[in-house]
């Protein structure tokens, strides 16, 4: 395939708004949205004149990165990289869902190095803000902290992705055929073991207590055994939830203070 | 004229935040939670920005109070962008007392924002980052299924609006309780909330994992006699044991080994390149 230098001045726009650090005229949940991969490769099959094959790889991909996360700034991918360069990649490069995946696994990773390099870089504006603040200069401060951000991401992300899909343009289904067969056989292997770091992530943060794994475990046997779907499992998930706070919750600390349990439980009625 | 009738006000009841300057505070925060995404303080300027209508109202004649406001609350600060925007509206309506000469200290806010924005990102990224997304984006990718763009927009109207809704509701929440929303939200109560939301969270992470980690065995044995798939017999024991126990193992490494997540991604790919180069896989 074929791509202009307008459909990939597009594309790295478009990944520049989908990226999570950039503060959008709509607000944060709009980012959030446009860098989930579903969406990003809606918007590159529109930008690239195929909407289905880029629906096709963008649902793909999307279901590795189901579990992805953001917490504490530790991203194990980044979303907007996946989202646009990787699927534009994967469409120049004609490739099916199967190595789309498997691309945009390795272009994630690679991301969330860059990712973690502007995180780095973000403390100049930290120390810029301080100095305005220190001044009472308050137009400087919104400055630095609502517009330059937003600029520098920009030379990044339009940078980059500019230049993958142009270069991918010219070299992508060559390079996707010289690369060894077993080489793509572990990149997919990868791919469907990857979303366990941001599900590992997810459980260490929501575990508190070992034996909660039960749940995880109810979750698992819902999908498996039970073949319910991922809505039926969450409302599965939400009673068991009100059922905790109703019954369970609490009853930890009744052996050892008795007194406020009752307090409690009064409340409770 | 109209600055005498204000000071007068003052004195006799207390000046309050219009509409508009609450839902401005709120928006920015909205808008510009993660602006300066950087490791050392994270939301800290997204935190000063939001409060800045607010200092402006009452500080804005007075530039030494407007510095030492905009740097007590431009220290590290980390929580969930949209259960967060809770603690947004109690620093409002504290702010909003002090401003009227109550006797609110620094060290008072920081300890309150310091100590809700733990607990109130454990749930909201029970929330908002294990339960809302991946049900919205698998109904997303059924829809999209033959290609069909209707995928992309449930996509965006869900995870937009759900996130919007919450974010609103949460940041006025606390503007209205103020002060009383911070006993509540430290208080036992909150415990069993937060673990109740765990509880929620944890199941719908078990069903991600039994629905998007994939490792099936494709190696078999085969003798004279009979072949053994070995994935058909641990299919028959529990499906999608491997995929709980990368899963177990990631938790182990993260939580007891104090892993880092890059690290876990290296480990992963161990594993992917010994048994795809061994053939198990």
């Amino acid at each position: 395939m074929e791509i202009t230098v307008m459909q990939a001045i597009l594309i790295g726009i478009a990944c520049w708004l989908g990226s999570c650090e950039n503060a959008q005229p709509l607000g944060i949940g709009f980012s959030d949205a446009l860098s989930r991969p579903i969406v990003g490769g809606t918007i590159v099959g529109f930008i690239l004149g195929d909407v289905a094959t880029g629906i096709t790889i963008g649902a793909a991909v999307q279901a590795m990165y189901l579990g992805q996360v953001l917490i504490g700034g530790v991203a194990t991918a980044d979303m907007a990289f996946v989202s646009y360069p990787s699927i534009a990649l994967a469409m120049l490069a004609g490739a099916d869902a199967t190595v789309a995946v498997t691309l945009a696994a390795t272009v994630g990773v690679l991301g969330a190095a860059v990712f973690t390099g502007y995180e780095i870089l973000c403390s100049v504006f930290y120390s810029l803000g301080d100095k305005f603040i220190a001044n009472n200069d308050i137009k400087k401060m919104k400055l630095t902290y609502m517009v330059l951000p937003p600029l520098t991401s920009f030379v990044i992300r339009f940078g980059i992705t500019f230049s993958i899909v142009m270069l991918g343009s010219a070299y992508a289904a060559d390079l996707l055929a010289a690369i060894p067969e077993i080489v793509l056989h572990i990149a997919s292997v990868l791919g469907g073991i990857l979303p366990a770091v941001g599900i590992s992530i997810l459980v260490t943060y929501t575990l508190k207590d070992f034996k909660f794994i039960i749940y995880f475990l109810i979750g698992i046997v819902c999908i498996t055994f039970l073949e319910l779907n991922m809505v039926a499992t969450a409302v599965v998930g939400m009673c068991l939830a009100v059922m905790y706070y109703m019954f369970i919750g609490g009853q930890n600390e009744s052996t050892t203070q008795q007194n406020d349990d009752d307090v409690e439980e009064d409340e409770l009625l | 004229m109209s600055e005498k009738v204000e000071t007068v006000k003052a004195e006799d009841n207390k000046v309050t935040l219009t509409k508009q300057e609450v839902n401005k505070s709120w928006w920015i925060w909205f808008k510009y939670c993660l602006t300066v995404f950087g490791y050392e303080r994270l939301q800290a300027p997204g935190f000063t920005l939001s409060m800045l209508p607010i200092l402006k109202k009452f500080y804005s004649k007075d530039p030494d109070k407007m510095v030492a406001r905009l740097k007590c609350h431009s220290v590290f600060y980390n929580t969930n962008p949209v259960f967060g925007a809770m603690v947004n509206g109690i620093v409002a309506s504290m702010e909003v007392e002090r401003g009227n000469g109550a006797k609110i200290t620094d060290e008072f806010i920081n300890s309150i924002k310091v100590g809700l924005m733990g607990p109130l990102a454990g749930i909201g990224d029970a929330v908002t980052q294990a339960t809302l997304p991946p049900i919205i984006l698998s109904i997303a990718i059924g829809l999209s299924s033959g290609g069909s763009p209707l995928g992309a927009v449930f996509a965006v109207l869900g995870l937009y609006l759900s996130q919007m809704a919450l974010s609103r509701l949460f940041y006025m929440q606390g503007y209205k309780s103020g002060r009383e929303a911070v006993s509540k939200l430290l208080g036992k109560q909150m415990t069993k909330i937060q673990d109740a939301m765990s509880v929620l969270g944890l199941t719908v992470v078990g069903a991600i994992t039994a629905s998007y980690v994939n490792l099936t065995i494709t190696t078999q044995y085969v003798s004279e006699y009979s072949t053994i798939n070995f994935q058909e017999i641990l299919d028959g024991i529990f499906p999608k044991l491997i995929p709980m126990c990368l899963v177990l193992l990631g938790y182990y490494l993260l939580k007891k080994k104090k892993m880092s997540a890059v690290k876990l991604i290296g480990v992963y790919l161990v594993i992917a390149i010994v048994l795809g180069v061994l053939g198990i896989v």
